[in-house]
């Protein structure tokens, strides 16, 4: 593989399952260690993508390569580990007999076999539990123990597909804190999720999918750049508030949603103007709250439909 | 081989863990060739032909149902993406389809021991001095059985499905193949339709081996159509789970 080419590459990939197009000519380069979100709405297609990118389903047209391999070749196969969406674990066998398993399965053995199973418990913090039964464990615990199954090779490529779905704070944290780890170690990672907080946390350059098309590319900063707006200001929708809308409508974007008014004003326009406003209709600051826009607003902005619609 | 080696001894920790599978697999059978001995009057000492023909006509029986709901387990190991993790590795989706195969043979032979062994204790089958031939007759009956749930497995589209389809082919095979009733007592078309069922050519393997004290080349019609069986349900089942999406 040339040093300058990217370690994950698609070219025009499509995938059709009957009458549904899940990817629609995806054209994606990722490089080795990156920290890339695939970042859309449930059925926008990224499940698929990483099952193409496994080697799980061949794609119908274009080119996955990984490494300059083609998806699915056994070359390519030997550097990725994959954290499935479901709980891909054996419910009655200990989190240790899981691990042994799977490092059989991919050719691990002996002693190891053993150190690397008990090094991954320890990373999952689960090494107080490796004899515990899986259908007995929380979803938390359960999601560590698939993420640590994924890991058991040393993987130079990790595809977390919605690795914590239903997952608790403290899982939550300790999944993020492994995968920063393991990034900043040199691992390539591919996570799909479709909470924008995961994406905006933890990703390096994000791809905003939906319908099986990449619909913007970049790090969170260059993708809320295409927005028109630079601020959101929010405020409660009440009869006290409907003069100062009267007052903001023509000076930006406008929108109520769930009994709060949300004002997007231009990049040039002044907020002094809107304090002024503010201060004319007598009303208290602490109704105010001004954040910057989130990926979700880009989403939004992209598709006119909200990430979790 | 190693990687099936993996994956057989997880289903047998597996099958292990799970005492209702046990009981189901093992107990339920055993207790009920007493329940059936008693029913249908085999006694101690009188056990020879017609008793290894009973006793091995409901082993077939449980040993279909047994195997057809192991080889379901194939749904369920989808639904959790296991195949996913497992084939985004060096594992092939042939490797699965064997270790599953080969599961179904050892836990047939091992529900077989244990209900020759029930005939023996509680009637007085004499299996040990037909020991070897039994065994050979019992590797291919269970191998056409676990061939048999394969099959089943590959067509179905559900778990449920898979459930639907075993009850009815099974009670159907069980009767036309001669484990409820001999088939000697059927009219000439049953008694030749049901040389199209493994649990005819099973049975028959069993009568032979124990009751008419054959040799292997006795045996060799039995084990021969049984084999013959067996490839043929394989590959049919490859070949369905090749097209299908189980491992998608």
């Amino acid at each position: 593989m040339n040093p300058e080419s990217p370690l994950v590459r698609f070219r025009s990939v499509v995938k059709r399952f009957g009458a549904i197009t899940a990817l629609n000519g995806v054209s994606l380069d990722i490089a080795a260690g990156e920290f890339f979100g695939l970042l859309g709405p449930n059925g926008a297609g990224k499940s698929t993508l990483m099952s193409v990118l496994a080697g799980l389903c061949p794609s119908d047209a274009g080119e996955s390569l990984i490494a300059g391999q083609p998806a699915g070749d056994p070359a390519a196969r030997r550097i990725l580990g994959l954290v499935p969406q479901g709980l891909a674990l054996y419910p009655r066998l200990t989190a240790e007999e899981n691990l042994r398993v799977f490092g059989g399965l991919l050719g691990l053995r002996g002693g190891g076999l053993r150190s690397r199973v008990d090094e991954l418990l320890d990373a999952v913090q689960l090494a107080d539990r490796r004899h515990g039964i899986v259908k007995t464990f929380s979803g938390g615990m359960k999601r560590r123990l698939n993420l640590a199954a994924a890991l058991l090779d040393r993987p130079k490529l990790l595809l977390c597909d919605e690795p914590t779905v239903g997952v608790d704070p403290q899982s939550r944290n300790a999944i993020f804190e492994l995968l920063q780890g393991l990034n900043r170690q040199g691992m390539t990672v591919i996570y799909s999720t479709h909470y924008m907080e995961e994406a905006s946390r933890l990703c390096s350059r994000i791809g905003i999918i939906d319908h099986g098309r990449i619909l913007a590319l970049g790090t969170v900063d260059e993708l809320l750049k295409r927005l028109p707006f630079e601020e959101e200001i929010q405020f409660p929708a009440t009869a006290e508030t409907a003069g100062l809308c009267a007052d903001l409508r023509g000076r930006g974007e406008l929108s109520t949603e769930q009994g709060q008014h949300r004002f997007r004003p231009p990049p040039d326009y002044r907020l002094s103007a809107f304090y002024l406003a503010v201060e004319r209709h007598n009303l208290p600051s602490r109704h105010f709250t001004i954040q910057r826009p989130s990926l979700e607003a880009v989403f939004l902005q992209l598709t006119g439909k909200a990430l979790r619609e | 081989m190693r990687p099936i080696l993996v994956l057989l001894r997880k289903d047998f920790t597996y099958f292990r863990r799970d005492r209702g599978s046990v009981v189901l697999a093992l107990l339920v059978p055993f207790a009920l060739i007493y329940i059936f001995g008693q029913i249908f009057g085999i006694h101690r000492g009188k056990g020879g032909g017609n008793g290894t023909q009973l006793i091995g006509g409901w082993a077939m029986q449980f040993l279909l149902f047994a195997l057809v709901f192991s080889a379901a387990s194939l749904f369920h190991e989808k639904d959790n993406g296991l195949f996913q993790r497992i084939l985004s590795g060096p594992v092939k989706r042939s490797t699965i389809l064997w270790s599953k195969f080969l599961y179904g043979i050892c836990l047939g032979l091992l529900q077989l021991l244990v209900l020759f062994s029930a005939g023996s204790l509680l009637f007085g089958l004499p299996i040990l001095p037909h020991l070897p031939l039994l065994a050979l007759v019992c590797v291919f009956a269970a191998a056409a059985c676990s061939a048999f749930g394969m099959l089943l497995a590959s067509v179905a589209r559900t778990p449920e499905m898979a459930r639907s389809l075993s009850t009815f082919s099974i009670l159907l095979m069980s009767a036309v193949g001669g484990a409820w009733f001999p088939v000697s007592l059927m009219p000439p078309v049953m008694q030749q339709a049901s040389r199209a069922t493994l649990v005819y050519w099973s049975i028959g393997g069993f009568a032979q081996a124990v009751g008419n004290h054959a040799s292997l080349l006795g045996l060799l019609p039995n084990i021969g159509v049984l084999a013959a069986m067996t490839a043929g349900l394989l590959g049919i089942a490859w070949w369905q789970f090749q097209r299908g999406t189980i491992f998608e």
